[in-house]
């Protein structure tokens, strides 16, 4: 579940978001497509009562298994078939962005505090907390992240809280090293021994001057963790042991249409289709946010 | 250079694990025309052990039952037929005397006696010292102990008059004593030896298990022909537990049998050149299950305006496409001592309102429905249709542990589960479920005068007199309503044009023995 | 030296596992899912002395420390129990039956992966901003951005159910015969010298081998491309090429082997990736292997047995970046000293 861009961001730490970032993001037509995509997704999420054409939970005997309207015996009323139950899959995906995008930005946020709050502390003291808060690191490398999440909610039953958690789990680690090793890396520079200069506290050098500029491979990390996390609750609710039944979720929906991919194949795919746009739109837009914060990195 | 460095460390990570302990397993060749003269079944659950008494369930059974036989079986009309037995008679009701057939063989060649009998029940009620009790010992009864009288003849001995002994047989199947005692029961249970028509071959778990033809079988029940050995070359059995998955090898043509076809492709395999459908009614009851110790179930009132309530026809004609049947109680039509009086479930919206309102509830009521992971399409089918009934219902899925640990201990208000009656006679199902200390009350039901039928019948030899009274508690169960929404899903198997005499089973079972294959 | 580093590195391995065994431990026994109950399955009369019998016979009445200490000791032998889920067969014996399977598909996924995106990686860096880069680049984004479930779903229906030309279940075709000496069903097919075997081994890796592969090609694909590019633009590059050198020489010689170096971090990084990943995707296919196992155990409450796997994954993913950092020091020359803090 490590981000592979970890290493990158550690290449260079730019004190501070270079000027001309948000021209250069503009700019840059691949990052604004998908900025705009991800806004699309944003808004759908937000209006969903609005543009689902039906209750996602109601079941419509005349519709079972109704092909999408491009397909024979579609009908426009149901446009993107219904499933097993006669449930409209439309309303039920865009009732299911919601999901995702909730969880993932909370979950985001959750470990983007935890990483940092842990990380900053490290690199700046050092000592012992480096010490232990690395090797708690590397034990929970080296757990495998579903089993950890499967046991929490296989006892758990399906519990929000619980699967924030499971998610949680090992996302802070990413942030916690990059935090930490720009950290360390600032503690040496010119303003902070300036600021050290003269006499500022400790709680200032880093909530002042030091966080503002590591923040940003920070965000452009959370993009990217966000895309991660976005596939791990799919997975997570298509093993059954996600979001609740209630609610619509597409990785729920992949596992219920699992029983008809011999027949109403579009049940399985289209959910996961949703899942890979909202992934793909966010990994682009990340890219470009990166790409625009220091051109020296870009591929 | 790199890459063929390391490409070359990663083939030798294979050939080092060759040295791991426990990796390697011995795995013999089959001979070719076993395997051309094999049938191929895809079976939907996973087998756990090969042991016929240590488990509690119906895919090893329905295995187990190709590889040792029991001192009854039945035909596939669910008839009665004697196997290993011969005859029997009974005693002062609590004494049952068999006599067995001579010339018997195990397939290691071991001559069949009363010994193994003895040893087999033995084993099962857990006689044997430092074997454990089997879980299947509740399903044979409340039997005593064994003697042998010769060495072809057994006396079952039961703790009260137990009039079923001879038909609850047909689930406990004979193991050799010599060979068990030699092995010890984990060996046994991976390579299991038996008189059955097919002798065992391997065994790769969650792959496949594979048996020959034994060509020493003595020829099997004499009222079910042919009787002689089995007509395949062997049986191999693959566990696939996807629906999906097990279609598609029936279409590719990998199986030649499937089971469990989900009811809403049976068009599709309907239109397969090269297989057909072949269906039976089932005997597992699913039921909805209501909490009648707390509020709001335990209010009568309340349980009969939910029966009103639920219409089971989106359930049974939508989403099981009409390959199941609405009951009116747990019990299946084929049942012994059915009542077939008993009104079919219908809705009616305005006796179900009114009750509610006589009950106190003018403004419906929320309620969770609580369900094995398993089964959440159908418990979401059935909270479909209730919409507009004044119940607001709402889904929740578990593991399935955990939903059975739940439901012992009286915590869930409305469950959806099932239970198989395999013996077909009420004894096997009402008093685990309904009676006050029914291991299964998952409803906190108690009612004494219900109680006293149900123990009577139990220990009645007279047919008459426990039909009478399990028609009794029936109607009882009807009025008072600790469950509802009871239905049957047929068996659908997906079997290759090229099997012939495949016969469907209600009892799930799987008997190879008069199956043959068409080249 | 050597022997130095590698014991270090060793050493760290025992308080990780420990502290994992310790995780597992404490998150299994706190599933309210009740082990003996899954044993019993839906049984009928089973008295509650046969009930507390079989729970200390299974020390599970024992306070936690001491079942931890039990499992502890016993786990430093290969023993972990009795499987509760598998009627109480050696948890050992478990797994060893489900584990050469496991293996055969990682081993598949990892060695596609890199015939597939190492060549897709350098032949994009040849030529970058050009049709194939695009198109690799493309692709690239595109593996990491899909949900292995979803991948795995897809592949089925259209190479198993419409085109029917993969098999989507199983590890051999049912009739097969095949005398086994690792386990590995390729690589038994290869000793035993049966390529009908092999071939049907193959078909049966395929679609489950490319579904995990992806995400992983699709890093390795970017990071050789990153790599190459700025490898090529590499003064000794030029001066081969301007000795005349043909492209191809260039390349494989010159350039490959330097670019490689860092990939191979990443490699091992994505091999743990594979690790996980390896769940879902069992589920998927219902392949018999460990990961299966695993999602089946858990839901029984299967404490000897989940502990085993996890403490089965958490080795392999300790020993592979071991192993990755063996390896880019054997091939690093300016790397000889091991470093400090990651």
């Amino acid at each position: 579940m490590a981000s592979p861009w970890v290493e990158d961001a550690t290449l260079e730490p730019t004190p501070g978001t270079p000027p001309g970032t948000l021209k250069l993001l503009l700019k840059n037509r691949v990052a604004l497509a998908s900025g705009l995509v991800l806004l699309g997704f944003v808004i759908v999420a937000l209006f969903a009562p609005l543009l689902a054409p039906h209750d996602p939970g109601k079941q419509h005997p005349e519709a079972i298994r109704a092909s999408p309207f491009w397909l024979p015996g579609g009908d426009i009323r149901f446009p993107l078939g219904a499933d097993s139950l006669g449930r409209d899959l439309l309303s039920r995906t865009i009732y299911g962005a919601r999901v995702s995008i909730l969880l993932g930005v909370v979950v985001v946020l959750l470990t983007l505090v935890m990483g940092t709050g842990l990380g900053m502390p490290a690199g700046y003291f050092g000592g012992w907390l480096d010490t232990v808060l690395s090797r708690a690191v590397d034990i929970l490398l080296a757990f495998p992240f579903l089993i950890f999440a499967l046991a929490i909610m296989a006892s758990t039953g399906p519990n929000l809280v619980a699967l924030v958690s499971a998610l949680a789990f090992k996302g802070w680690v990413d942030f916690y090293r990059v935090a930490r090793a720009d950290t360390l890396a600032a503690r040496e520079s010119s303003y902070v021994t300036a600021a050290r200069g003269i006499g500022a506290s400790t709680p200032y050098i880093l909530f002042r001057e030091i966080l503002p500029n590591i923040a940003p491979p920070l965000i452009v990390l959370a993009t990217l963790r966000m895309a991660v996390i976005i596939i791990a609750e799919a997975s997570l609710s298509f093993l059954g042991i996600g979001v609740p039944p209630g609610i619509p979720a597409w990785g729920t929906m992949v596992a219920d249409g699992r029983g008809d991919i011999a027949g109403a194949w579009w049940t399985a795919t289209i959910p996961g289709l949703a899942v890979l746009g909202l992934v793909l739109a966010v990994n682009l837009f990340g890219e470009g946010l990166r790409d625009a914060l220091d051109p020296r990195m870009r591929r | 250079m790199t890459r063929r460095r390391f490409l070359a460390g990663a083939l030798m990570a294979p050939a080092l694990t060759a040295l791991l302990p426990g990796c390697s397993q011995e795995r013999k060749g089959l001979p070719s025309d076993l395997v051309g003269g094999a049938v191929r079944v895809a079976l939907d659950a996973d087998v756990e052990t090969l042991d016929p008494a240590m488990h509690r369930s119906r895919t090893v059974e329905a295995v187990v039952q190709n590889i040792c036989d029991g001192l009854l079986t039945r035909d596939p009309t669910m008839r009665y037929v004697p196997q290993l037995a011969t005859s029997w008679t009974v005693e002062d009701e609590a004494r049952w005397v068999f006599k067995l057939r001579q010339g018997v063989t195990f397939h290691n060649g071991d001559p069949f006696t009363a010994e193994d009998v003895k040893f087999t029940l033995d084993r099962i009620i857990g006689a044997v010292p430092g074997l454990p009790p089997s879980p299947r010992k509740d399903l044979l009864g409340p039997v005593a102990g064994v003697e042998t009288v010769d060495p072809y003849t057994v006396a079952i001995l039961t703790e009260v008059p137990y009039p079923i002994l001879d038909k609850k047989l047909v689930f406990q199947e004979i193991v050799p004593r010599r060979y068990f005692e030699n092995v010890g029961p984990e060996a046994f249970a991976r390579s299991p030896v038996g008189t059955g028509p097919f002798r065992f071959v391997e065994w790769q778990p969650g792959e496949r298990i594979v048996l020959e033809r034994f060509e020493g079988y003595y020829g099997g029940s004499s009222e079910i022909p042919p009787v002689g050995p089995a007509r395949l070359g062997g049986v191999i059995f693959r566990p696939l537990e996807e629906g999906a998955t097990r279609l598609a090898s029936l279409e590719a043509g990998d199986v030649h049998v499937v089971l469990s076809v989900p009811p809403d492709q049976v068009a599709r395999v309907e239109g397969m050149p090269n297989a057909r459908l072949a269906s039976t009614q089932g005997t597992r009851t699913h039921f909805v299950g209501l909490n009648c110790a707390r509020r709001p179930f335990s209010d009568v009132r309340v349980r009969q305006a939910l029966r009103w309530a639920i219409d089971p026809m989106p359930l049974i004609e939508h989403f099981l496409v009409g390959r199941a049947r609405a009951l009116p109680g747990v019990l299946v039509p084929m049942s012994f001592a059915f009542d077939t009086s008993l009104p079919q479930p219908r809705r009616d919206l305005t006796r179900a309102r009114a009750l509610m309102r006589r009950a106190g509830y003018p403004n419906g009521l929320n309620v969770t429905l609580d369900c094995e992971a398993g089964d959440k399409r159908i418990a979401e089918a059935v909270a479909g249709g209730m919409r507009g009934s004044g119940f607001r219902v709402e889904v929740r899925a578990w593991k399935r542990d955990n939903l059975l640990h739940q439901l012992r201990r009286r915590e869930r208000d409305m469950f959806l589960t099932s239970w198989g009656n395999a013996s077909l006679d009420p004894s096997g199902i009402l008093p685990v479920l309904f009676h006050s200390d029914g291991y299964s009350n998952f409803f906190g039901y108690r009612n004494p005068r219900l109680d006293r039928l149900l123990e009577e019948a139990d220990r009645s030899m007279d047919p008459e007199s426990r039909q009478e009274k399990y028609i009794q508690v029936q109607r009882i169960l009807h009025a008072d309503a600790p469950t509802c929404l009871h239905f049957a899903v047929e068996e659908l198997y997906g079997v290759a044009r090229a099997v012939k005499d495949f016969h469907p089973r209600p009892d799930g079972m799987l008997p190879m023995h008069d199956v043959s294959l068409m080249s | 030296m050597w022997m130095r580093f590698i014991g270090q590195r060793l050493l760290q391995l025992i308080p990780v596992l420990a502290g994992v065994s310790m995780i597992v431990f404490l998150t299994m026994h706190l599933t309210p899912g009740d082990p003996i109950e899954h044993m019993l399955g839906q049984a009928g009369r089973i008295t509650q002395r046969q009930i507390d019998e079989l729970r200390a016979h299974y020390a599970l009445d024992r306070p936690m420390l001491v079942q931890y200490g039990l499992f502890l000791k016993r786990a430093l032998v290969g023993d972990f129990g009795p499987s509760y889920s598998h009627l109480g067969r050696p948890v050992r014996e478990v797994v060893a039956e489900r584990l050469p399977a496991t293996l055969e598909l990682t081993l598949f996924s990892f060695a596609l992966a890199l015939a597939l995106s190492v060549p897709v990686g350098v032949l994009a860096s040849v030529r970058p901003q050009g049709l194939f880069d695009r198109l690799a680049t493309a692709g690239a984004l595109l593996g990491i951005s899909m949900p292995g479930f979803w991948l795995g779903l897809v592949l089925m229906i259209l190479f198993g159910l419409r085109l029917h030309w993969l098999p989507i279940s199983g590890r051999l075709d049912l009739g097969l015969v095949l005398p086994s000496a690792t386990g590995l069903n390729s690589l038994d097919a290869l000793i035993a010298g049966d390529g009908a075997a092999l071939w049907s081994a193959l078909r049966h890796l395929l679609l489950p081998g490319l579904t995990m592969a992806a995400p992983m090609a699709a890093m390795v694909v970017r990071m050789v491309r990153s790599s190459m590019i700025g490898v090529l633009s590499q003064d000794y590059v030029q001066f081969a090429r301007a000795k005349g050198l043909p492209e191809r020489a260039v390349i494989c010689k010159h350039a490959l082997g330097n670019a490689l170096i860092p990939a191979v971090n990443v490699v091992a990084l994505q091999a743990g990736l594979l690790l996980s990943g390896n769940m879902v995707i069992e589920v998927v296919f219902q392949y018999p292997g460990i990961g299966k196992l695993a999602v089946d155990a858990i839901s029984s409450a299967d404490y000897p047995l989940v502990q085993a796997i996890v403490l089965i994954y958490a080795l392999s993913y300790v020993l592979l970046n071991l192993g990755a950092d063996v390896l880019h020091m054997v091939l690093d020359p300016r790397i000889r000293r091991p470093q400090e803090g990651r």
